[in-house]
Protein backbone atom coordinates (compact mmCIF):
# COMPACT_ATOMS: atom_id res chain seq x y z
CA UNK A 1 0.00 0.00 0.00
CA UNK A 2 1.12 3.57 -0.56
CA UNK A 3 -0.56 6.94 -0.99
CA UNK A 4 0.66 9.62 -3.39
CA UNK A 5 -0.66 13.16 -3.24
CA UNK A 6 -0.91 15.72 -6.01
CA UNK A 7 -2.48 19.17 -6.30
CA UNK A 8 -4.53 20.06 -9.40
CA UNK A 9 -6.75 23.11 -9.85
CA UNK A 10 -6.89 23.64 -6.10
CA UNK A 11 -7.90 20.03 -5.46
CA UNK A 12 -5.78 17.75 -3.28
CA UNK A 13 -5.74 14.36 -5.02
CA UNK A 14 -4.86 11.24 -3.06
CA UNK A 15 -3.88 8.14 -5.05
CA UNK A 16 -4.35 5.18 -2.72
CA UNK A 17 -2.48 2.25 -4.23
CA UNK A 18 -2.78 -1.43 -3.39
CA UNK A 19 -5.09 -2.71 -0.68
CA UNK A 20 -7.11 -0.92 1.95
CA UNK A 21 -7.83 -3.50 4.62
CA UNK A 22 -7.41 -3.99 8.36
CA UNK A 23 -3.62 -4.14 8.01
CA UNK A 24 -3.16 -1.06 5.87
CA UNK A 25 -6.09 1.11 7.04
CA UNK A 26 -4.34 2.45 10.20
CA UNK A 27 -1.41 3.69 8.07
CA UNK A 28 -3.75 5.23 5.49
CA UNK A 29 -5.70 6.89 8.31
CA UNK A 30 -2.48 8.58 9.50
CA UNK A 31 -1.93 9.97 5.98
CA UNK A 32 -5.56 11.14 5.79
CA UNK A 33 -5.16 12.85 9.18
CA UNK A 34 -2.06 14.71 7.93
CA UNK A 35 -3.96 15.90 4.84
CA UNK A 36 -6.84 17.00 7.05
CA UNK A 37 -4.48 19.01 9.27
CA UNK A 38 -3.23 20.97 6.25
CA UNK A 39 -6.80 22.39 6.06
CA UNK A 40 -7.27 21.21 2.49
CA UNK A 41 -10.99 21.47 1.80
CA UNK A 42 -11.28 20.01 -1.70
CA UNK A 43 -10.11 16.43 -1.53
CA UNK A 44 -10.33 13.75 -4.18
CA UNK A 45 -9.43 10.10 -3.64
CA UNK A 46 -8.48 8.41 -6.92
CA UNK A 47 -9.06 4.64 -6.71
CA UNK A 48 -7.48 3.71 -10.05
CA UNK A 49 -4.66 1.71 -8.42
CA UNK A 50 -6.67 0.31 -5.50
CA UNK A 51 -7.14 -3.42 -5.90
CA UNK A 52 -9.03 -4.26 -2.74
CA UNK A 53 -10.99 -2.63 0.05
CA UNK A 54 -12.84 -4.18 2.97
CA UNK A 55 -15.17 -2.85 5.67
CA UNK A 56 -12.26 -1.39 7.67
CA UNK A 57 -11.16 0.51 4.55
CA UNK A 58 -14.71 1.76 4.02
CA UNK A 59 -14.80 2.85 7.67
CA UNK A 60 -11.53 4.78 7.25
CA UNK A 61 -12.98 6.69 4.30
CA UNK A 62 -16.24 7.38 6.17
CA UNK A 63 -14.24 8.77 9.12
CA UNK A 64 -12.17 10.95 6.78
CA UNK A 65 -15.35 12.20 5.15
CA UNK A 66 -16.86 13.12 8.53
CA UNK A 67 -13.76 15.14 9.48
CA UNK A 68 -13.70 16.95 6.13
CA UNK A 69 -17.42 17.69 6.34
CA UNK A 70 -17.05 19.16 9.84
CA UNK A 71 -14.42 21.45 8.31
CA UNK A 72 -16.91 22.52 5.61
CA UNK A 73 -14.81 20.71 3.01
CA UNK A 74 -15.72 18.27 0.24
CA UNK A 75 -14.55 14.73 -0.48
CA UNK A 76 -15.06 13.16 -3.91
CA UNK A 77 -14.09 9.66 -5.11
CA UNK A 78 -13.19 8.63 -8.66
CA UNK A 79 -12.01 5.78 -10.90
CA UNK A 80 -13.40 2.96 -8.76
CA UNK A 81 -13.12 -0.51 -10.28
CA UNK A 82 -16.43 -2.28 -10.91
CA UNK A 83 -15.83 -4.62 -7.94
CA UNK A 84 -15.12 -1.77 -5.53
CA UNK A 85 -17.98 0.33 -6.88
CA UNK A 86 -20.32 -2.61 -6.29
CA UNK A 87 -19.25 -2.61 -2.64
CA UNK A 88 -20.07 1.10 -2.31
CA UNK A 89 -23.45 0.58 -3.98
CA UNK A 90 -24.44 -2.44 -1.87
CA UNK A 91 -23.49 -0.68 1.38
CA UNK A 92 -25.27 2.48 0.06
CA UNK A 93 -22.13 4.51 0.63
CA UNK A 94 -22.65 5.73 -2.93
CA UNK A 95 -25.40 7.88 -1.35
CA UNK A 96 -22.90 9.42 1.06
CA UNK A 97 -20.10 10.14 -1.39
CA UNK A 98 -19.95 11.83 -4.75
CA UNK A 99 -18.45 9.09 -6.98
CA UNK A 100 -17.36 9.94 -10.52
CA UNK A 101 -15.86 7.92 -13.33
CA UNK A 102 -12.86 10.07 -14.25
CA UNK A 103 -10.46 12.38 -12.49
CA UNK A 104 -11.42 15.19 -14.87
CA UNK A 105 -15.10 14.85 -13.99
CA UNK A 106 -14.25 14.71 -10.30
CA UNK A 107 -12.08 17.84 -10.37
CA UNK A 108 -14.79 19.66 -12.30
CA UNK A 109 -17.40 18.69 -9.71
CA UNK A 110 -16.01 20.76 -6.81
CA UNK B 1 -13.22 -31.38 4.58
CA UNK B 2 -10.09 -29.25 4.99
CA UNK B 3 -9.42 -27.89 8.42
CA UNK B 4 -7.18 -25.16 9.87
CA UNK B 5 -6.96 -24.04 13.50
CA UNK B 6 -5.09 -20.95 14.61
CA UNK B 7 -4.73 -18.70 17.61
CA UNK B 8 -6.42 -15.32 17.46
CA UNK B 9 -3.24 -13.38 18.11
CA UNK B 10 -1.76 -14.35 14.74
CA UNK B 11 -3.12 -11.74 12.36
CA UNK B 12 -0.96 -13.07 9.51
CA UNK B 13 -3.14 -16.18 9.64
CA UNK B 14 -5.81 -14.35 7.65
CA UNK B 15 -3.55 -14.02 4.60
CA UNK B 16 -2.34 -17.61 4.95
CA UNK B 17 -5.88 -18.98 5.11
CA UNK B 18 -6.99 -16.83 2.19
CA UNK B 19 -4.07 -18.17 0.10
CA UNK B 20 -4.89 -21.79 0.98
CA UNK B 21 -8.57 -21.44 0.19
CA UNK B 22 -7.88 -19.55 -3.06
CA UNK B 23 -5.49 -22.30 -4.19
CA UNK B 24 -8.07 -24.92 -3.26
CA UNK B 25 -10.76 -23.12 -5.30
CA UNK B 26 -8.44 -22.77 -8.29
CA UNK B 27 -7.59 -26.48 -8.14
CA UNK B 28 -11.30 -27.11 -8.54
CA UNK B 29 -11.94 -24.43 -11.15
CA UNK B 30 -8.83 -22.85 -12.68
CA UNK B 31 -10.98 -20.48 -14.70
CA UNK B 32 -12.78 -19.04 -11.69
CA UNK B 33 -13.48 -15.35 -12.21
CA UNK B 34 -11.61 -12.67 -10.32
CA UNK B 35 -14.97 -11.20 -9.32
CA UNK B 36 -15.99 -14.38 -7.51
CA UNK B 37 -12.56 -14.61 -5.83
CA UNK B 38 -12.91 -10.97 -4.73
CA UNK B 39 -16.32 -11.71 -3.16
CA UNK B 40 -15.02 -14.81 -1.37
CA UNK B 41 -11.91 -13.02 -0.10
CA UNK B 42 -14.00 -10.13 1.19
CA UNK B 43 -16.38 -12.38 3.12
CA UNK B 44 -13.73 -14.79 4.35
CA UNK B 45 -11.63 -11.98 5.79
CA UNK B 46 -14.63 -10.23 7.35
CA UNK B 47 -15.67 -13.49 9.03
CA UNK B 48 -12.14 -14.31 10.23
CA UNK B 49 -11.68 -10.84 11.68
CA UNK B 50 -15.05 -11.02 13.43
CA UNK B 51 -14.06 -14.37 14.95
CA UNK B 52 -10.67 -13.09 16.13
CA UNK B 53 -11.64 -9.61 17.30
CA UNK B 54 -15.29 -9.78 18.35
CA UNK B 55 -15.56 -13.51 19.09
CA UNK B 56 -12.26 -14.33 20.75
CA UNK B 57 -11.55 -10.66 21.60
CA UNK B 58 -7.95 -11.23 20.43
CA UNK B 59 -7.31 -13.50 23.42
CA UNK B 60 -4.13 -15.35 22.52
CA UNK B 61 -5.27 -18.61 24.17
CA UNK B 62 -8.46 -18.87 22.13
CA UNK B 63 -8.53 -20.54 18.74
CA UNK B 64 -10.42 -20.06 15.52
CA UNK B 65 -11.39 -23.21 13.65
CA UNK B 66 -11.78 -22.90 9.88
CA UNK B 67 -13.17 -25.69 7.69
CA UNK B 68 -13.70 -25.48 3.95
CA UNK B 69 -14.84 -27.79 1.24
CA UNK B 70 -16.44 -27.82 -2.19
CA UNK B 71 -19.74 -29.71 -2.31
CA UNK B 72 -21.81 -29.88 -5.51
CA UNK B 73 -19.89 -27.00 -7.13
CA UNK B 74 -20.41 -24.91 -4.03
CA UNK B 75 -17.72 -23.59 -1.70
CA UNK B 76 -18.64 -24.10 1.95
CA UNK B 77 -16.59 -22.27 4.59
CA UNK B 78 -17.22 -22.75 8.29
CA UNK B 79 -15.56 -20.47 10.87
CA UNK B 80 -15.97 -21.04 14.60
CA UNK B 81 -14.50 -19.05 17.46
CA UNK B 82 -14.36 -19.81 21.18
CA UNK B 83 -16.13 -16.65 22.28
CA UNK B 84 -19.53 -16.11 23.85
CA UNK B 85 -21.30 -15.70 20.53
CA UNK B 86 -23.74 -13.00 19.48
CA UNK B 87 -27.17 -12.55 17.95
CA UNK B 88 -26.67 -11.65 14.28
CA UNK B 89 -30.34 -10.63 14.13
CA UNK B 90 -29.63 -7.82 16.59
CA UNK B 91 -27.24 -5.99 14.27
CA UNK B 92 -28.52 -2.68 12.92
CA UNK B 93 -28.94 -2.29 9.16
CA UNK B 94 -25.84 -0.32 8.07
CA UNK B 95 -27.61 0.89 4.91
CA UNK B 96 -30.25 2.89 6.76
CA UNK B 97 -29.76 6.63 6.37
CA UNK B 98 -29.07 7.11 10.07
CA UNK B 99 -26.31 4.46 10.02
CA UNK B 100 -24.42 5.48 6.87
CA UNK B 101 -21.99 7.61 8.87
CA UNK B 102 -21.12 4.76 11.25
CA UNK B 103 -17.50 3.58 11.11
CA UNK B 104 -18.39 -0.03 11.97
CA UNK B 105 -21.14 -2.60 11.52
CA UNK B 106 -20.83 -3.43 7.81
CA UNK B 107 -18.95 -6.76 8.02
CA UNK B 108 -21.83 -9.22 8.51
CA UNK B 109 -24.01 -7.24 6.10
CA UNK B 110 -21.31 -7.51 3.41
CA UNK B 111 -20.97 -11.26 4.03
CA UNK B 112 -24.72 -11.75 3.56
CA UNK B 113 -24.76 -9.73 0.36
CA UNK B 114 -21.69 -11.24 -1.32
CA UNK B 115 -22.14 -14.92 -0.42
CA UNK B 116 -25.07 -17.08 -1.54
CA UNK B 117 -25.91 -17.97 2.04
CA UNK B 118 -24.64 -17.11 5.53
CA UNK B 119 -25.91 -19.01 8.56
CA UNK B 120 -24.97 -18.77 12.24
CA UNK B 121 -25.36 -21.43 14.88
CA UNK B 122 -27.70 -20.74 17.79
CA UNK B 123 -24.90 -19.52 20.05
CA UNK B 124 -23.62 -17.18 17.35
CA UNK B 125 -19.98 -18.27 17.49
CA UNK B 126 -19.99 -20.28 14.26
CA UNK B 127 -20.80 -19.09 10.76
CA UNK B 128 -21.24 -21.22 7.64
CA UNK B 129 -20.97 -19.39 4.30
CA UNK B 130 -21.73 -20.82 0.88
CA UNK B 131 -20.93 -19.63 -2.63
CA UNK B 132 -21.56 -21.32 -5.98
CA UNK B 133 -18.37 -21.66 -8.00
CA UNK B 134 -19.94 -22.53 -11.36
Amino acid sequence: MNVETKERNGVCILYVKGEMDLNSSPEIKKIFDKVFLTKENKILINFKDMQYIDSSGLATIVDFFKSIKENKGQLVLCELSEKIKKLFVITRLDKLFKILDTEEQAIGSF
Amino acid sequence: MNNIKFFSKKSQSIAEIRTKITEYIKSFNAAISEDVLFDIRLCLEEALRNAMMHGNKMCQDLQVNVSYNIENDELVISIQDEGEGFDPGSLPDPTKDENLYEDHGRGVFIMKKFMDSVEYNEKGNKVVMRKKLI
